[in-house]
């Protein structure tokens, strides 16, 4: 998973939240964000933040690496990085010039469903920040020594990735969690090799194919946007033309018990375990409830392994919600057998238990606070705002989404444990000297 | 002042690694009010609205600097413990539940001259979120059993940060820099320090350090100062600063050691490290170089300047830079770069020789510098725009450097000459000692023909450790 859809979905996560009376006060805010459809039908969301005159504008493509070949995923990353460097209007030097001399905040990321270029700003600067971002987007010059610097930027970032014990340990997991092909796949040594084998050219046709005015939308966050301002951001975008291209379809990954653990040697003095499970799609119904039983799952885990046992210093439980859910759980120990021991303890008895209503309300204090911290700051805003717009076609629904956590009750929570909580696939990273991969059978088989 | 993604010490709680932070300075325009409760606990209050949230940050003036050898990480151990019981709450799992019934979401960190505990809340629960913060620092049990579990758990943290390639090469130039008082700049501490915890030593760092004399409360978001002054005095009176209390001071560092490399291979390290550290200036005592010292790191991170395009543009660095972490002990200037071995030794060469290359005219200009002043002030409104992480920021300024530090930092950083950075580098890099270290794999270590010499360090720092 890359760092920017850890991001998205922590959004998402974070978004999730429970009707309470500081809720009215969302009203307002629902009220601030509008929408516009341009000629070519690509929607520009804006959203007005009253008292700031800090501007967030992102141009999100509905593309991501899960939407490429197996063998080409990279190219999805690279081409973002590769996107900053240069343009037919702005070369590299001028692009250094203005960022640095009106402090533009330009960044363009991957993902794995989406992707976004994005600046930020103070509104005194945003007309030569709009002029920088639309070339950066509509005609980013992938030049060779541009292509060259990129690749080893990336290279480096998933060598990064390989020597972390915790990126690792979720690498080594998906070597069991997804197969070859499956779209959400791409290991850190393949990226690697597929970024080393990409030229110029191919990042010059992936480029051609991500300008689609359909599966592209804009987001704004900032003070209330000016006619001039969206006049000149509207000419900027509604020159990309509509290709209607079709979109991926993503299959849940397959369960194969006889390959559903991974071990990775490391002599280290704590292990990494990463669990691995399909949950709700963000577009499911049971969704929320998701949320919240992940939520109350992870406490639980904590409580019991961290406050009561002391058997490690970080577990927890969490969903990464794409089109296809993901459920994780993660924990880092000396005492693995122990841990794994408790862990399964711990996931059984919420099968067989649930939660109560007092509980529930419980976990919605805590959503309440999570969802404000979310709308504060205009990255997050926009980002979440983006979020929304690309799974449900409708920013707005961020502000629902309150109801929906409300109505979630105590049998939700049930049900979805006991539909998700198994067929898990595990990856290891520790010492093997000091492991045996039949303590897992314990996590297995609840 | 900004730490490079390489390397970083300070120590959260609650998260699940240890996390880098830049914190950014102020303007001249003060955005907090200050007030004192009746129990002497500076009070800096906030008023952003933004959303209907609070964020109570408590930071004492406190972590390794106020340690002894034979407590190091200590401070790092009650920092835990402050999320354990106290007279009204009698242990954790009622701690928890009493979070989720407020709605709290929070963590703490120590680093080496700062402890913080924080949480954000409905703007509704402040009454009780004061009252929650002050049981939490006045009253704790500090509980014998509860320690004994928190022990293993501190422990599970410091074996994660002893899971990275660089942990012991680190540990070996803090002790190379700081000889006989490494342990005052290292706040997650010693493993034998904290398998041996007792609550005797825990109680003795309350009484030194967690005193309302020592500490301040920052509140942001949707409050007002008057109704965050009244409930400080209602809930925080109990809580006292004997009255022979005075702050620890743990005297000056040693003298800074002679020029010393060391390289060290690890089968795990994916690319080749180098970083060269020389003594900086200190925001209690340097205060003007301090200034001077962080207009030269932007300048060197200048997209359109010389360093960036030679360094990071050209493609003969994976990332390169100057760090320089503003404390008021301490100070270190770092120059850094992470690169692939067939350039490694190039690279070395190029970054020692860089500081003569600073001090050449036209090597910065005037127009860098403008841009770098703009992006400072920017920068601070960007810091306003989160109440609830600026309400951070303002705590690490108070605890390491002083709020008089922190309210005139731009005006200051406004009077920063190209001149003064050039008296700068030659008073702080130019014939200088600096102490670096190379971390590499041993693959790599022979494409940059480097020699693994940690051998006699490691014996010597590290046996024992």
């Amino acid at each position: 998973m890359t760092p920017f859809l850890t991001f998205l979905s922590s959004i998402l996560f974070i978004a999730a939240v429970t009707l309470t009376p500081e809720l009215s006060s969302a009203e307002p805010d629902k009220n601030l964000t509008t929408t516009q459809k341009l000629r070519n039908d690509m929607t520009l969301i804006s959203r007005e933040t009253p008292g700031s005159d800090i501007v967030t504008l992102s141009v999100t493509f509905m593309t991501g690496s899960a939407d490429e070949s197996f063998n080409k995923r990279a190219i999805n990353e690279l081409a973002m990085e590769a996107m900053t460097y240069s343009t037919k209007k702005f070369n590299k030097a001028k692009i250094f010039s203005l960022t640095e001399k009106y402090s533009i905040g330009l960044a363009c990321r991957g993902g794995i469903e989406m992707s976004q270029c994005s600046i930020q700003t103070v509104n005194e600067y945003l007309p030569q920040a709009i002029d920088l971002l639309a070339s950066v987007v509509t005609e980013p010059s992938f030049n060779k020594d541009d292509v060259t610097l990129a690749k080893q930027q990336r290279v480096a970032d998933y060598q990064r990735d390989i020597q972390n014990p915790e990126s690792h340990a979720n690498t080594t997991v998906n070597t069991v969690f997804y197969d070859l092909h499956h779209p959400y796949r791409l290991l850190p040594q393949d990226g690697i090799k597929q970024t080393e084998s990409l030229t110029a050219e191919d990042l010059k046709s992936y480029h051609r194919s991500l300008l689609d005015a359909s599966k592209i939308f804009l987001t704004y966050a900032g003070p209330k946007m000016s006619a001039k301002i969206r006049k000149n951001i509207v000419s900027k975008f509604e020159k990309i033309s509509k290709l209607n291209s079709p979109k991926k379809i993503v299959a849940a990954p397959l369960f194969e018990p006889k390959n559903s653990i991974a071990f990775e040697h490391r002599q280290i003095p704590t292990a990494y375990i990463r669990v691995k499970f399909n949950a709700p799609s963000i577009l499911a119904k049971d969704a929320a409830a998701a949320d919240i039983m992940f939520e109350i799952l992870s406490q639980k885990l904590q409580e019991e392994i961290r406050t009561k046992r002391s058997l490690s210093y970080a577990v927890y439980a969490g969903t990464i919600q794409y089109n296809q859910g993901i459920g994780v759980l993660s924990v880092s120990t000396s005492k693995p057998k122990e841990t794994l021991e408790a862990m399964a303890a711990v996931v059984k008895s919420f099968k067989e238990l649930g939660v109560t209503q007092e509980e529930l309300n419980e976990y919605r204090n805590i959503f309440t606070t999570s969802y404000f911290l979310t709308l504060e700051s205009h990255g997050s805003l926009a980002g979440a705002l983006s979020s929304f717009q690309f799974y449900f076609g409708d920013a707005q629904k961020l502000y629902d989404l309150p109801q929906k956590i409300s109505a979630v009750t105590p049998a939700d929570i049930q049900r979805i444990a006991r539909d998700v909580l198994k067929n898990f696939r595990i990856g290891v990273v520790y010492d093997k000297e000091k492991f045996e991969t039949k303590w897992l059978d314990v996590l297995t088989k609840v | 002042m900004k730490l490079h993604k390489y390397f970083c010490i300070l120590i959260a709680t609650q998260l699940f690694a240890a996390v880098c932070l830049a914190q950014s300075k102020a303007s001249t325009t003060r955005s907090y009010k200050r007030a004192e409760a009746t129990n002497g606990l500076q009070i800096l209050t906030i008023e952003m609205p933004k959303v209907p949230l609070a964020t109570i940050v408590l930071v004492a003036k406190a972590g390794a600097m106020t340690e002894l050898p034979e407590t190091n990480g200590l401070t790092h151990v009650w920092e835990h413990m402050f999320f354990k019981g106290n007279k009204r709450i009698p242990n954790q799992e009622a701690f928890n539940k009493r979070i989720r019934q407020l709605g709290i979401t929070y963590n703490g960190d120590t680093s080496a001259e700062m402890v913080r505990y924080y949480f954000t809340l409905p703007s509704k629960n402040l009454d009780d979120g004061l009252q929650f913060m002050a049981d939490a620092i006045s009253t704790p049990l500090l509980d014998d059993k509860e320690l004994g579990r928190e022990r293993v758990v501190v422990l599970d943290e410091y074996d994660r940060n002893a899971s990275q390639p660089g942990f012991e090469l680190f540990n070996i130039e803090r002790m190379i820099m700081y000889g006989a008082k490494e342990h005052l700049r290292n706040p997650l501490g010693r493993r034998r320090i904290i398998e041996t915890t007792n609550r005797n030593q825990l109680l003795t760092i309350k009484s030194d350090v967690f005193v309302p004399a020592n500490s301040a409360l920052i509140v942001a978001g949707d409050v007002t100062a008057e109704n965050v002054k009244t409930l400080v005095d209602k809930h925080f009176a109990a809580w006292t600063t004997p009255p022979d209390w005075k702050p620890i001071n743990r005297g000056p560092f040693p003298d800074f050691p002679q020029t010393t490399e060391v390289t060290k291979t690890h089968p795990l390290a994916q690319n080749v490290t180098q970083q060269f550290t020389w003594k900086g200036p200190r925001t209690l005592h340097e205060k003007s170089d301090t200034w001077t010292a962080d207009i030269l790191l932007q300048l060197l991170e200048h997209r359109s300047g010389k360093f960036f395009k030679k360094f990071v543009d050209s493609g003969l660095a994976l990332g390169a830079g100057l760090s320089y972490h503003s404390q008021g002990q301490a100070g270190e200037l770092v120059l850094y770069a992470a690169s692939r071995p067939e350039t490694a030794s190039n690279i070395r060469k190029a970054l020692l020789d860089q500081p003569k290359e600073w001090v050449k005219s036209g090597y910065f200009n005037a127009s860098q510098l403008s841009d770098v002043r703009r992006k400072q002030r920017i920068g601070y409104k960007m810091e306003l725009n989160r109440p609830s992480e600026y309400a951070k920021t303002l705590a690490f300024w108070w605890a390491t450097s002083g709020l008089d530090y922190y309210d005139n930092y731009l005006s200051n950083l406004e009077k920063v000459t190209l001149n003064d950075v050039q008296k700068f580098v030659k008073k702080y890099f130019i014939g200088k000692p600096y102490v670096g270290i190379t971390l590499l794999n041993p693959e790599d270590a022979k494409v940059a023909n480097y020699i693994d010499n940690s051998a006699p360090y490691v014996e010597k720092y590290l046996t024992n450790y």
